[in-house]
């Protein structure tokens, strides 16, 4: 879309904007400080400067091996994989709201994370347990997964068009009906999957950061970049789309096709995303509409705002995750979900009090 | 100032086993204020789909400057052709002024966009409507802030190209004397050279406004002229079944619709408000 | 494995030595572990187990006060219950198991994530994993395996010695015609799993002289009547906890079925979960224990 931007906004609202920009890159800031300081393994600040220092040669205080085979290979991966996983799905969340009109929407709606739970569960359930055990073993679960989540969702996006062109009511409808069906498959596999399986199952979709490692940063920095960039460039187009489908097209929106696009880049980010951590859920539906209310819907603000809080929030709630019960970790989807869900009655309640 | 804008020839629309459209021509042009009138279920919507490319007619064409319809892309179009629809369907919150600013994004470029918007909304007497949450406003105030945001889409497009502005029953949910404002604003426009047509639901109004009116019945155009050619008691009463007579209008001279069949009963004096000869 | 008592019992002996023989057939304190990694350790003192059967071995090996922590599942342990949990064996936390401070890490060959298993070897610490394999052969192997990364191989043989003892004991105790036992599972929700070959339940079962009801199928299978019916059982065989979560004894009659089965002709024995599915090195111990229930008494037993 054009770069007419829509900042015919007053000068009061102009800062604004901009403490906002600076406070959200803050929170981030503070997420990673955050999430890299803390942890089961005590690193004290010294170790940590130590750490540091010795990637430039300087050789400060005091640190042990452990340490900085903590910080580098667990930690820090882990603290940007939060980063880029939050930042996904809340930007994700932000299409979907922009898609289907509705502040409500989220990614689950088109079948993306019914479908990865659903091929999660088969290649558990169904793969004999080499298949998912040592190195080559550990891209089998994520790459069923990934496969499941866009494939379940182009043929969402299949069924709610028609002749080629989505129909959001019709779109809606579809994702309803696919979730059922993932649903249905999963009972299904539950019903077949011995414990061992069984737990695995549920595991997995009770979403964890643990498998963080360098490569899958790598992977996953794309995939978020790709989906940010996406949607920066088409965020006046968003703001149209809010408008209605004949009022966007009126204005220039091949609507159609934008649609089309944004299901599949949702799948594609979204997909990659939940292939790696399991189900983590609420955050593609609250950060948006949190910010929101805060910033309002013009998505030139809406996108960076969610983009960097979403990624903070994330950091945040996994290093709960994982400190709250050292050695072990709570299921981070069920933490996101546990904080997200009251959150979001709450603006309800709010939001009903005001209407 | 008779260029043909916008063109359709032969419009025909089946849908369901339906014909909504047959054979229907009709040509926008410059500097023209066209009114499209017709009884409920003419086709008066479906003709406006036509128009704007979101329907594709079973058969006939519309041509936009020359070429078919389908050769301009959605931008292209969106640069010179505003359509002003019957209902928003906004359900988001944002400003007023960002609202209209909306209206500039077909554009690449737009200097002083905020003063741009200003002077849209201070046109259809908006301005103080400004800052406030579109959320917030009534109907009325909504129709207002949208046809402002066709009137920022068209001025911010080159004085020189053929620009059209489209309206659906623009006077749904303002008070008579809104009404006359959003149909003189759009006047204006003719003024400068820009096509208006407008589905008006009003006679009255369609007759005091228009340069030119198309009348649709049951998907065929039934009449096609000036409003003193085309509003005879012939036509109101074949078309929208209405007894009534037809007379000069005492202060602009268009054709004046009375309708003969009162529902009161007719008193000894029967001008109440009799006209100072 | 075979069925007829005396032959199996030959062949496990057979096997023993062979699980033996691998097992030394590399430097003492290093084996290969189920994904083919060598691993050597000495003399560890911090260790952390996975999975139950680690856990009880190494506390088997007199070596349980050096386990810093263990997963979840060990937790039922006795002994076990001061010890530090990290969760389910499946999805641990790197930095968690690192935080402990470890010179070992043990655990089944599904512990996992493999990720978080390659972060812990990253940081030089050696991760064994020992196979699941739900036979006799696997478990003495385990059992060999662990004695030899914790260099008490004497105590592990005399824990392999004991469980053949018992397993000579259990053959003493069987008949000419074994008893068709019927192993239940249940998840607490819904009507249970039947035991089929390849599993630990199959295991025990023919390590205690009896046959499995429902040999016809590999793992586990949902129950139904027909299949039930069909495997026409001696014995209903289930865990403490499954008999709880079937609904204990009226239950378990109740369900669709079961309830055809002739009470008369029909028991039902229960036994401890650790105890009977451990396959650990109190394998001869449950095996001797469930042949006593089949064939010496006809009462359920805790």
């Amino acid at each position: 879309m054009s770069t007419a931007r829509l900042s015919t906004a007053s000068p009061p609202i102009r800062s604004r904007d901009h403490i906002t920009r600076v406070a959200s890159g803050l929170l981030c800031l503070l997420a990673v400080v955050v999430g890299t300081g803390i942890g089961a393994l005590a690193i004290p600040p010294s170790a940590l400067a130590s750490i540091l220092a010795d990637t430039v040669g300087i050789d400060i205080f005091a640190h042990d091996t452990t340490q900085a085979t903590v910080l580098w290979a667990i930690r820090l991966p882990r603290v940007l994989l939060g980063l880029l996983i939050g930042a996904a799905l809340s930007v994700a969340g932000v299409l979907m709201q922009a898609l289907f009109r509705n502040p409500l929407a989220s990614p689950q709606l088109i079948g993306v994370s019914g479908g990865a739970a659903l091929a999660a569960a088969s290649v558990i359930a169904l793969l004999p347990a080499a298949a998912t055990a040592g190195t080559l073993g550990a891209f089998t679960l994520p790459l069923g997964a990934f496969t499941g989540a866009v494939a379940v969702s182009l043929v969402t996006l299949r069924i709610g068009s028609r002749g080629g062109t989505p129909d959001v009511v019709t779109l809606l409808l579809a994702g309803v009906a696919i979730n059922a069906l993932t649903g249905a498959g999963l009972g299904l596999l539950v019903f077949i999957a011995d414990d061992a399986q069984l737990r695995s199952i549920t595991f997995w979709s009770l979403g964890s950061l643990s498998a963080a490692t360098w490569p899958i940063v790598g992977a996953l920095a794309l995939a978020t970049s790709g989906l940010v960039a996406f949607a920066w460039h088409h965020r006046t187009a968003f703001d149209l789309l809010l408008l209605g489908s004949e009022d966007a097209r009126h204005l220039g929106v091949p609507v159609e096709k934008l649609q089309r696009r944004m299901v599949v880049v949702t799948a594609l980010a979204v997909g990659a995303a939940v292939a790696f951590t399991g189900i983590i859920g609420f955050v593609g539906l609250v950060v948006p509409h949190l910010c929101r209310l805060w910033a309002g819907p013009a998505h030139h603000r809406l996108i960076p705002l969610s983009t960097l809080v979403g990624g903070a929030l994330l950091v945040f709630a996994d290093t709960t995750a994982r400190t709250a019960v050292a050695p072990a970790e709570l299921p981070l989807g069920v933490l996101t979900t546990l904080l997200g869900a009251p959150f979001f009655l709450l603006l309800l309640a709010r939001a009903r009090r005001f209407a | 100032m008779t260029t043909p804008l916008l063109e359709a020839t032969g419009l025909t629309v089946h849908r369901n086993g339906r014909t909504l459209l047959q054979d229907v021509d009709l040509t926008v042009r410059a500097g023209e204020k066209l009114a499209v009138i017709g009884p409920n279920g003419a086709g008066k919507t479906t003709l406006l789909r036509c128009l704007t490319g979101t329907w594709s007619p079973d058969a006939g064409s519309v041509r936009w400057d020359g070429q078919p319809l389908s050769t301009h892309s959605p931008r292209h179009l969106a640069r010179s052709r505003a359509v002003v629809a019957q209902r928003a369907h906004l359900d988001f919150d944002f400003a007023v002024h960002e609202v209209v600013a909306m209206g500039l994004a077909p554009h690449s470029r737009v200097p002083h966009a905020g003063h741009l918007v200003r002077i849209s909304l201070a046109e259809v007497g908006a301005l103080d409507l400004h800052d406030r949450r579109w959320t917030r406003l009534s109907g009325g105030e909504q129709q207002r802030v949208a046809l402002a945001r066709s009137l920022a889409q068209l001025r911010a497009g080159a004085p020189d190209r053929a620009r059209v502005l489209l309206l659906d029953e623009p006077t749904n949910h303002l008070d008579p004397a809104w009404q006359l404002q959003a149909l003189s604003v759009a006047g204006r426009l003719a003024t400068e050279g820009i096509g208006v047509l407008a589905i008006l639901h009003d006679l009255a109004l369609a007759s005091s406004w228009a340069d030119h009116i198309v009348v649709l019945d049951q998907g065929r155009r039934v009449a096609s002229g000036p409003p003193i050619d085309v509003l005879t008691p012939d036509l109101l009463a074949r078309v929208f079944r209405l007894e009534a007579a037809v007379v000069p209008h005492p202060h602009h001279g268009r054709p004046w619709i009375v309708p003969v069949h009162p529902l009161i009963a007719p008193t000894r004096s029967p001008n109440v408000h009799a006209a100072t000869p | 494995m075979t069925q007829l008592p005396s032959i199996r019992r030959d062949l496990a002996i057979a096997l023993l030595v062979c699980g033996l023989t691998a097992t030394t057939s590399v430097a003492a304190g290093t084996i290969v572990d189920a994904h083919n990694h060598t691993i050597t350790a000495s003399a560890p003192q911090r260790i952390v187990t996975l999975g139950s059967f680690t856990t009880e071995t190494v506390m088997a090996l007199e070596q349980g006060d050096r386990i810093v922590a263990a997963d979840a599942s060990s937790k039922g342990l006795p002994g076990a219950a001061d010890k530090a949990t990290l969760g389910y064996y499946r999805a641990i936390g790197a930095e968690g198991v690192l935080s402990m401070g470890p010179d070992l890490v043990v655990g089944t060959e599904a512990a996992g994530p493999p990720t978080a298993l390659d972060q812990i070897r990253g940081a030089g610490v050696p991760v064994a994993l020992l196979s699941d394999s739900p036979t006799l052969d696997a478990a003495t192997h385990r059992i060999e395996a662990l004695g030899t990364l914790l260099d008490a191989e004497p105590a592990a043989r005399s824990i392999v010695d004991r469980i053949r003892k018992d397993l000579d004991k259990a053959a003493a105790l069987t008949p000419a015609t074994p008893a068709r036992v019927l192993f239940l599972l249940s998840h607490g929700g819904g009507a249970g799993q039947m035991a089929g070959t390849d599993t630990i339940a199959h295991t025990m079962i023919e390590l205690a002289g009896g046959t499995n009801a429902f040999a016809s199928q590999e793992g586990y299978t949902p129950l139904t009547p027909e299949a039930a019916l069909t495997a026409n059982p001696d014995v209903i065989l289930v865990t403490t906890r499954g008999l709880a979560a079937l609904g204990g004894e009226a239950g378990i009659w109740a369900t669709p079925g079961l309830a055809q089965l002739s009470r008369d002709k029909v028991r039902l024995v229960s036994m401890d979960d650790n105890l009977l599915l451990g396959l650990g090195p109190r394998t001869g111990e449950a095996a001797l224990a469930l042949a006593t229930h089949l064939y010496s008494d006809s009462a359920t037993s805790p």
